[in-house]
């Protein structure tokens, strides 16, 4: 289940502007800051896909961002 | 930043937009804002009038100026005559307000001239038209927030004070999707109420279990045994709780016991009086769960035993109807039967629960190690050499 576009609430929102704090669409997200110089200085960050981040192996939750590749359990 | 408007490059910078990082005159913050929905929820504030750089934070009524932070610490935090001035904190502002909207919210502000304003005002109008849900929607959560003082008051200290009418509730909520979530929060904890304490479920259990046995022994217990409610009481706190918990005054207890049961007739009140002692775990759990009422559960106790346990109990009573006889040279023996009774019947109980089949008890762990590498068996860290014979001891561990 992916974030929906704040703007239009019809499409997967793909990126993420901080200044305006919000999620948008690709189109949006164009319609939006082309519009204006102030507007297309905004810092905006991608949204991954929720299946393509590696998960927490106690957990199954939260993100995993750590990797112990070296980890022997016990001894 | 600076004095000049970072849009246009042409007229003076009067407001500054924290989500643009970007210092505007009046006209083009209109325009800016008024492009789309997202930028209208932009919270602007107007600028400091002694740095021009950073927005304003405060008002001070005696010098009439508005200051941001640092400049409201070198003007007044640093000298004692300056720090007694009155200062009032400057509300921000979010969609297209037009200047006399701006003037009622800030009393100082002044009114732009009027040529400057008829095309915003158009541009104002024209917005209106395209977004005049958003706005009466708005308007009308102004409305509620002024008349609800106990929600958004507490968050903007000043701007009661104000004399803004439709503006002044905004400090700082400028997100027009946040406030009904603000009025919302008030009503909401209340309707959630605990529906039991988990005491009083326990005390339920604990009734059920009990006040059946009391309303149907109350009566034989009278009968068969004579003895007064007084009496059983002390024949429950001598003998019956310390019995139970095993305490080592089992002499006096135990004579205790036998003195009240030798006025007794009845052999019976012996054998019911130790296997009360020595009775199952459940029981002696709702023995303590009473003890307030220990007259009441020891009826519902000995009503239990004499109905119900003669089969189980088949051995130990056994047991215990022959040691009366005997009893009185060997106080310990009987404590140390009724222990040892106990702990078989817990074996036996538990015996039925036993499997010795492989159990995983943490799923996860078991997702991890069948991820994990193994070589002959054994786990081994990614990337290392494993070719050794495990017979040979020269690896270390």
């Amino acid at each position: 289940m992916r974030t929906i576009c704040d703007a239009c609430e019809s499409a997967a929102a793909i990126v993420f502007c901080a200044a305006d704090e919000a999620a948008l669409c690709g189109a949006c997200d164009e319609k939006v800051h082309l519009c204006n110089k102030l507007a297309g200085r905004h810092v905006r960050v991608g949204l991954a896909n929720p299946s393509d981040v590696p998960r927490c192996d106690i957990c199954e939750n939260a993100p995993g961002n750590m990797q112990f590749p070296g980890y022997k359990p016990g001894k | 930043m600076g004095y000049i408007c970072d849009f246009c490059g042409d007229q003076l910078s009067m407001v500054y937009c924290r989500s643009d990082a970007a210092c505007l005159c009046l006209s083009c913050d209109r325009n800016v804002h008024s492009a789309n929905a997202l930028s209208r929820r932009h919270s602007r504030t107007l600028l400091c009038e002694r740095c021009n750089s950073q927005p304003a934070f405060v008002r001070c009524a005696e010098e009439r100026v508005s200051l941001c932070q640092n400049c409201d610490w070198i003007g007044h935090g640093a000298s004692t005559s300056n720090s007694t001035h009155k200062r009032q904190t400057i509300n921000c502002y979010s969609g297209c307000p037009s200047s006399s909207e701006l003037s009622s919210m800030w009393s100082f502000f002044p009114q732009s001239p009027p040529a400057g304003e008829s095309s915003c005002e158009q541009e104002l109008g024209l917005m209106c038209i395209t977004e005049n849900i958003e706005r009466t929607s708005w308007g009308a959560i102004e409305n509620t927030i002024n008349q609800n003082s106990a929600g958004v008051a507490e968050v903007n200290h000043d701007s009661n004070t104000n004399k803004g009418t439709g503006w002044g509730g905004t400090s700082s909520i400028p997100d027009l999707r946040s406030m009904p979530r603000v009025l919302d929060q008030p009503p909401g904890p209340t309707g959630a109420s605990l529906p039991k304490c988990p005491g009083i479920c326990e005390d339920d259990l604990y009734d059920d279990f009990n006040m059946d046995e009391v309303d149907l022994n109350l009566e034989n217990y009278e009968e068969l045994f004579g003895v007064t409610l007084n009496h059983s009481e002390e024949l429950l706190e001598n003998g019956g709780i310390d019995s139970l918990f095993g305490t080592k005054d089992m002499a006096a207890a135990d004579s205790n016991c036998q003195g009240a049961v030798a006025a007794e007739p009845a052999c019976s009140n012996a054998a019911s009086a130790d296997s009360m002692m020595s009775s199952k775990t459940d029981s002696i759990l709702c023995f303590t769960a009473r003890q307030a009422h220990s007259s009441v559960s020891f009826s519902g106790l000995t009503g239990e035993s004499s109905a119900g346990d003669y089969q189980d109990c088949g051995a130990s009573s056994m047991l215990l109807m022959g040691e009366p006889s005997w009893c009185p040279p060997c106080a310990e023996s009987s404590f140390q039967s009724a222990t040892r009774s106990n702990a078989v019947m817990r074996y036996k109980e538990k015996k039925k629960t036993r499997k010795f089949d492989k159990q995983v008890r943490y799923a996860s762990r078991k997702a991890t190690a069948d991820v994990r590498k193994r070589v002959k068996g054994r786990f081994v860290k990614a990337g290392d050499a494993y070719d050794y014979d495990p017979l040979n001891h020269t690896r270390s561990c």
